[in-house]
Formats: C-alpha cells, structure tokens, sequence
C-alpha cells in the first residue's frame, strides 16, 4: 500500500469513527470504492503542460562554459573597445578643412566681418595700388571711389624738389586727411605742397603738436593752427572707403 | 514550496527531475478522481487546467505538504464548481463507460470493488446533495482533512463535519436499501 493509499485509509477510519458507523461494512466499501478514484492512471500532459513540465536547461554548464572563455571574451571585448575608442578620436580629430554645411556658412554670412568673405571691388582696387610713394598707375580708379577732385599733377611733379619735410609728406599721399584738407580748405592748387609739408610736420609729432615739428620744416604758428585744423575735419569726416580696408567695416557696423 | 517537497513522497524523487514534474507525479492522479467522483464533463481537460495555474504559483505555497495539497484541491474545487455553472446552463451529461475506466487498484480495494463498481458509487453519489458530496470527494479522495476541507470549500471545519456526517448516514441508507433490493 502507498503512503497515499495509507493516508486515504486513515481518513476513511477517523470518518467513520466521527460518524459512529466504523461497524458498517457495506458502508465502508462504498467508502472505499470511492476512495479508489484518487488511483486513475496520469494521463499524458498537453503540449502547454508538457512544457510546464520540461526539465530546466542546466545553468551550470553554461556558467563553467562562460568561465573557461572568459579571457577570450574579455580580450575580445577589449581589442573591439580600443579598436572603437581610436576611431572616434581619429574621426573626431580629422580636419574640418574649414568647410562647413553650406547652409551654415550662408547663415554666417550676414554678421562675419566682410573682409572675411570675398572681397569687392573697392577692396580690390585698393589693393592693387602700389604701395605708399609710388605713384599710382591708375588714379582715376581712386579718384573715381573716393569722389574728391582730381589732384593737381603739379603736385606730383614737385614732389622730389621738396625737403625733408615735403619727402615725408610725400610718404603719405593718398592720406584721406590730406585729402579733406584740400577739399575743405579749397585752397589753390598751388598752395597745395606747402599744406601738405605742414600736414607731414603735424603728422611726425602728434604728440607734441604743431609746436615740436621737425625744425627743417620752416612753419609758421597760422600755418600749424591750420594743419592741426585740418587734421580735426580728415578725423570728423573719415576716409574715403576705398583707402583702408578696415574702416567700411566698422561703419557698417556702426549703422 | 521548499518544504512542500520536504515530504517523503516527494524527497525520493531522482535528482533532475523538474520540481513540476514532481508535484504534477504527485497530486494529478488524486486531483482527475476528484474531479471524476464530482461529476465534471471532461476530467482529463480540467485536470489538466488545474495544474497549469499551480504549478506557475508554487512558489507562494507555503504550509509543506499539507498546505500545498489544499492550495491544489481549492483550484480544482474552483475548476469543478466553474464547470457545474457551465453545465447547468448547458446540460451535456456523459454517461460512465466502465470499459473506459482504466483505474490500478490494490489489493484490499480490488476486492471491495468487485462488489461496489464505480459506477454504482458515482450513482451513490448522485444521491447526495452538492455539498455532502463535495466533502466526501475532497475528504477520500483527495485526502484532505477536516480543516483543510473548510479551507478549500470556504467553510467552517464545524459545517464540514456536519456535513460528512449526514452524507454518511444518508450513503448507509442507499446501502442497505440496495443490499435490501439485491436479488
């Protein structure tokens, strides 16, 4: 008898104990043939139970496996980060070759400073001057830009006779405040190397003044008043634009 | 559920064996008697279904083997009265082959149910009020004990025994009116 057919023959007992009726045999077969259902051969699982019912897959194999591999996992793992992290350094690091999107440099367009971009044409042009005390191989370009009156030819040609002063102004040229001085003082042309000796003086001391000008450079305290007169109206009304590259910048970002 | 399998039947389980599968070798043959002797309309199916919400949930069972064994006859206590509602609603009743009744039975019961078929307690049975019956079957064939019984019927142990005592004076009375009637 198993354990579980022993069981059920306690129960039958201490039932018919309760009852008073542990005589009664009829009764107690009826009882037992009862009792017999709990005897029904298992049948087979479905397939949902079936599988409820499968073994566990052996986690420990898998583990001792994982372990005795584990170096090679892990230099795997290690070369493939390396092989990984010098990627990302070398592509992050790699030349831009200053080109951007397209659509970014075009919204940086707007408020970069212009010389940055391509250059105009007053740009070009003054560039293409040569440099200062030479004389300029297409003046009406100049003249043409800036909107003064033609200089006087005389000037240029008198320019080499003139002392050390008239050397040094003749240095300075294309200044714009001689060029105000001209146009505002609207002197004769002829008058025009004498101011422009005067402006040379000013110019070599600025700090001094008109008072400490080189001493060859013969002035006259009206005419060092006018120069210095002359330089305040060139620094009020600026250069004209095509003379320094700098200046339409800033106005423009003046306005 | 560690101390559910702490009891003799289970411990002399070989090693490999799914604890599933243990609980399933177990109780399943006392779970199909108890759904059969309840009158279920397909006990194999329902039996079955019983195991299906155990097992996923043995790891709540606490109690060894006392507790595990009432936690299982509650779900098919549940199962069998689901499919009493059913059939009430619709009455497809199966009559017992004897030819089908594939039951192993020692000795000592052998040779009582010479004289008792199974079929004849199922007519017995039949006789007896839902209840009554119900504690006869979880009490002989499932193996459950008074408490447990409440428990899984959700009754007092006092209504239980009430009730087991009824169902067996009114069995003696079947019985000795069908020894009466024997030819």
């Amino acid at each position: 008898m198993t354990a579980q057919a022993q069981h059920r023959a306690e129960v039958l007992e201490e039932m018919l104990l309760d009852a008073g009726l542990s005589q009664d045999a009829e009764l107690r077969r009826a009882l037992v043939s009862l009792g017999s259902f709990a005897d029904l051969p298992i049948p087979d699982p479905g397939p949902e139970l079936a599988a409820l019912l499968a073994p566990p897959v052996d986690q420990l194999d898998r583990r001792r496996k994982l372990r005795r591999h584990r170096t090679t996992v892990v230099g795997i793992a290690f070369a493939a980060g390396m092989g990984l992290g010098a990627t990302g350094v070398a592509a992050s690091s790699a030349p831009s070759g200053g080109t951007g999107s397209p659509s970014v440099q075009h919204l940086l367009e707007d408020w970069m400073p212009s010389w940055s971009i391509a250059p105009s044409p007053s740009f070009g042009a003054a560039d293409s001057r040569p440099p200062a005390g030479e004389p300029s191989p297409e003046p009406s370009a100049l003249q043409g830009d800036s909107g003064l009156p033609e200089p006087d030819p005389t000037i240029e040609h008198e320019e080499p006779a003139m002392p050390d002063g008239g050397a040094a102004a003749g240095k300075v040229p294309d200044s714009g405040a001689a060029r105000q001085q001209k146009s505002s003082s609207g002197e004769e042309p002829g008058k025009a190397p004498e101011h422009a000796a005067q402006e040379a003086a000013v110019r070599r001391s600025p700090g001094g003044g008109a008072g400490q000008s080189s001493p060859r450079a013969p002035q006259t305290p009206a005419s060092a008043a006018h120069a210095g007169e002359a330089a305040k109206s060139a620094t009020k009304n600026g250069a004209a634009p095509g003379d320094d590259p700098v200046l339409p910048w800033l106005k423009k970002a003046d306005r | 559920m560690t101390d559910a399998l702490a009891d003799e039947a289970l411990r002399d389980e070989p090693a490999g064996v799914s604890v599933f599968s243990v609980v399933y070798r177990t109780y399943a043959s006392q779970v199909l008697g108890y759904l059969t002797a309840r009158g279920v309309e397909d006990p194999e199916a329902a039996m079955q279904e019983v195991f299906l919400s155990v097992l996923p949930r043995l790891a709540s069972v606490h109690g060894g083997d006392a507790g595990l064994r009432t936690f299982i006859f509650s779900v098919a206590h549940a199962r069998m009265v689901d499919d009493h509602r059913r059939q009430s609603r619709t009455p497809a009743k199966l009559p017992f082959e004897p030819e089908l009744d594939q039951r192993e039975d020692s000795s000592a019961e052998s040779e009582a149910l010479q004289r008792i078929s199974p079929q004849e307690v199922l007519g017995l049975l039949d006789t007896l009020p839902q209840d009554q019956r119900e504690v006869l079957s979880l009490r002989l064939v499932g193996g459950l004990t008074v408490e447990q019984t409440a428990e899984a019927m959700g009754k007092s142990g006092g209504s239980v025994k009430q009730l087991q005592r009824r169902a067996l004076l009114k069995l003696r009375e079947l019985a000795e009116v069908k020894e009466y009637l024997k030819p």
